[in-house]
């Protein structure tokens, strides 16, 4: 997988290149206009990360750009200003997903992991990790060919710890992936414990080892065990 | 009242009292000149009298009804007369009617006469009757000639100012259109024209940069605060983390959250009080309300919570479909948050209300409307910011709704007038 971050905050810039290196792909980071339009034109990429508000022009003209030469390439727009005008506008320009900052670089990770499998594995919806396979599309989870009877916040939990595996989560960033502002800090904490319990018993029972290790009681992490 | 319509009345007040005290000053005038004039004639018949008796007519052929001769003799008596009123019986009317007197001392040749003579008086009851009728008239020509002067004058003067109430109506501070002044000659509207023109436009340009500020701030407050999740994300991965580390970095994320959550919600105060949600159209409330529920089942199951509703299908209101979102979420966050171990929700919608209802504790305020206040949050809701009903408030005022609270019997009660 090859990425683009156009992103001209630096520090901004150097966390997603950092993590996105980590996740083990190949990460180009530019922070102007004129330089992310001269890569997407000399360069291919799988995927680009735009920021809309940039110093020396606006990323969704780049995204306009962009949809008429390459329509294969994977856009995530971000922006700090959480208007609909915005999402809707980046949306309609054929941007593939909207992510208003300040997000979490792993729910960024999840949402560039889904606009990958669909633009660039177009038919193979099936993640496989160790025993578990996961149907994105009919939201279908398997451990050992057997299903397992999982609730939308669970197959929710499974996909984003697959898409973020060997990596430490913590629970306030669980749970803004699973419930966004809607939840309570104290209370979500909770919510996330009894999600991940009923998630790794239900893998355990259908005969999967337990792949979720807790972290000094807060944090978590989905490997396949030793 | 109209201002025109007080001028009318100070103005037939004012005559009313210039007309009082100008009926008393005729009265008096007229009766003064009356009782001269009646005066005048009788001296004047006294001479006539004197001259006629001077050419030797008998005093006894000059003598009516009205006029009695005396002869006094040749002693020597003081001339001059002198008058009084009297109460005698009219000959014709038959009743008593007050005459005036003239009793006088003549010396015709070496004789000297004694002269009572009267005559009919005009009574001050006339006079006053006369001067009253003829005042009251005048007054009501007045009355109406104003009346008609003025609503003609106040829809041809005052047209530059109803027009200018018209554009002021219309006017809106987020619309990239100064206010209109209609044209005028008049030199008061010219100034109040002069002074909105410039005041708008002031407000037009605080509210211009107003904007650009909340949108900056929130722009460049957020973008830091993703900087520093990242790093926050980037540390949790580090290999070399102690105990305990890791929930130091936990509450430093959740204080980022915090703090992000709070600039977002209040750019969203700004933007409702800049009236900026203007896609207004109308929303099928009661579709609404039902979807939010159903996005927020998990939640209240979560939380062990019981829900009852009863909604009304196909209630319409107009308003910015985000609104409306933002509205519904925050009453009914508000309704799972502030609420008890197993407690319950009731949401009621009908055509003229939409009531939520929940158990919880007893507000710590004492006053209901500090709950509507930003930053003005119970001391046992410690994980909220405190803007959810203040969010909700502005909504409503922007919709000249109305919102009550109530505490009874451990139900929290918001209703919401549509």
């Amino acid at each position: 997988m090859k990425v683009l971050v156009v992103e001209d905050n630096p520090g901004l810039l150097t966390n997603v290149t950092t993590f996105l290196a980590q996740e083990g792909v190949v990460c180009e980071g530019v922070s102007t206009f004129e330089e992310g339009m001269e890569k997407v034109y000399a360069y291919e990429y799988d995927l680009l990360l735009l920021d809309i508000m940039l110093p020396d022009g606006n990323g969704l003209d780049l995204l306009r750009e962009v949809r008429q030469k390459q329509s294969k390439l994977g856009v995530l727009v971000i922006s700090a200003k959480d208007s609909v005008e915005d999402k809707i506008n980046g949306l309609d320009l054929g941007a593939d997903d909207y992510l208003a900052k300040p997000f979490h670089l792993s729910e960024l990770n999840a949402r560039l992991k889904a606009i990958y499998r669909r633009k660039h594995l177009a038919g193979n919806h099936v993640l496989a990790f160790d025993l578990i396979t996961v149907d994105t599309d009919t939201r279908e989870a398997k451990v050992n060919e057997q299903l397992l009877d999982l609730t939308k916040k669970e197959y929710d939990l499974l996909l984003y710890l697959l898409a973020n595996q060997g990596r430490v989560l913590t629970k306030q960033t669980i749970a803004e992936h699973l419930w966004g502002d809607y939840m309570d800090t104290q209370d979500s904490f909770d919510f996330v414990y009894q999600h991940i319990k009923n998630l790794r018993k239900k893998i355990t029972q259908a005969g999967g080892p337990d792949y979720i290790t807790t972290l000094y009681g807060t944090g978590y992490k989905f490997t396949k065990p030793s | 009242m109209r201002l025109i319509t007080k001028v009318l009345l100070i103005y037939l007040v004012v005559t009313l009292v210039v007309f009082l005290i100008g009926g008393g000053v005729t009265f008096s005038v007229i009766q003064r000149t009356v009782n001269e004039e009646q005066q005048r004639h009788l001296r004047e018949q006294l001479e006539e009298l004197t001259t006629s008796l001077a050419s030797g007519v008998p005093a006894s052929n000059l003598e009516t009804e009205r006029v009695q001769i005396t002869l006094l003799g040749t002693d020597s008596v003081m001339e001059g007369y002198s008058f009084s009123d009297t109460v005698l019986m009219h000959p014709w009317l038959k009743r008593p009617e007050t005459f005036t007197l003239i009793n006088a001392t003549r010396r015709v040749d070496s004789l000297y006469y004694a002269f009572s003579m009267y005559d009919l008086m005009i009574e001050s009851d006339d006079i006053s009757d006369g001067v009253r009728e003829s005042l009251v008239k005048t007054y009501l020509i007045l009355f109406g000639g104003v009346l008609i002067i003025t609503l003609l004058l106040s829809t041809w003067l005052f047209r530059p100012f109803n027009r200018l109430l018209e554009n002021i109506r219309g006017f809106k501070l987020g619309a990239n259109t100064p206010l209109s002044l209609p044209p005028t000659q008049t030199k008061e509207f010219r100034r109040l024209n002069d002074f909105l023109g410039r005041m708008t436009e002031k407000s037009r340009q605080d509210y211009q940069s107003l904007k650009e500020f909340s949108d900056n701030a929130s722009h460049e407050m957020q973008t830091p605060l993703a900087v520093a999740r990242g790093k926050l994300e980037l540390l949790v991965n580090s290999p070399n983390l102690k105990d305990g580390d890791l929930q130091l970095i936990q509450s430093a994320q959740q204080s980022v959250n915090t703090l992000s959550k709070l600039g977002s919600s209040l750019a969203l105060l700004t933007k409702i009080g800049n009236e900026e949600f203007s896609d207004i159209q109308p929303v099928d409330l009661s579709a609404h309300l039902q979807d939010k529920l159903f996005d927020l089942e998990e939640l209240i199951e979560l939380k062990e919570l019981q829900l009852s509703h009863n909604i009304t299908e196909g209630k319409q209101v107009t308003l910015d479909p985000v609104l409306v979102e933002v509205l519904l979420t925050n009453l009914l966050q508000n309704a799972i948050r502030h609420n008890v171990q197993s407690g319950q929700i009731e949401v009621t919608l009908t055509e003229d209300a939409l009531t939520v209802r929940n158990t919880g504790e007893a507000p710590s305020v004492d006053d209901p409307q500090q709950l509507f206040r930003r930053f003005k949050k119970d001391a046992q809701s410690g994980a909220s910011l405190g803007l959810g009903l203040a969010i909700v408030k502005q909504i409503v005022e922007r919709q000249h709704w109305a919102i009550d609270y109530t505490y009874v019997a451990g139900w929290h009660t918001l209703r919401l007038s549509l």
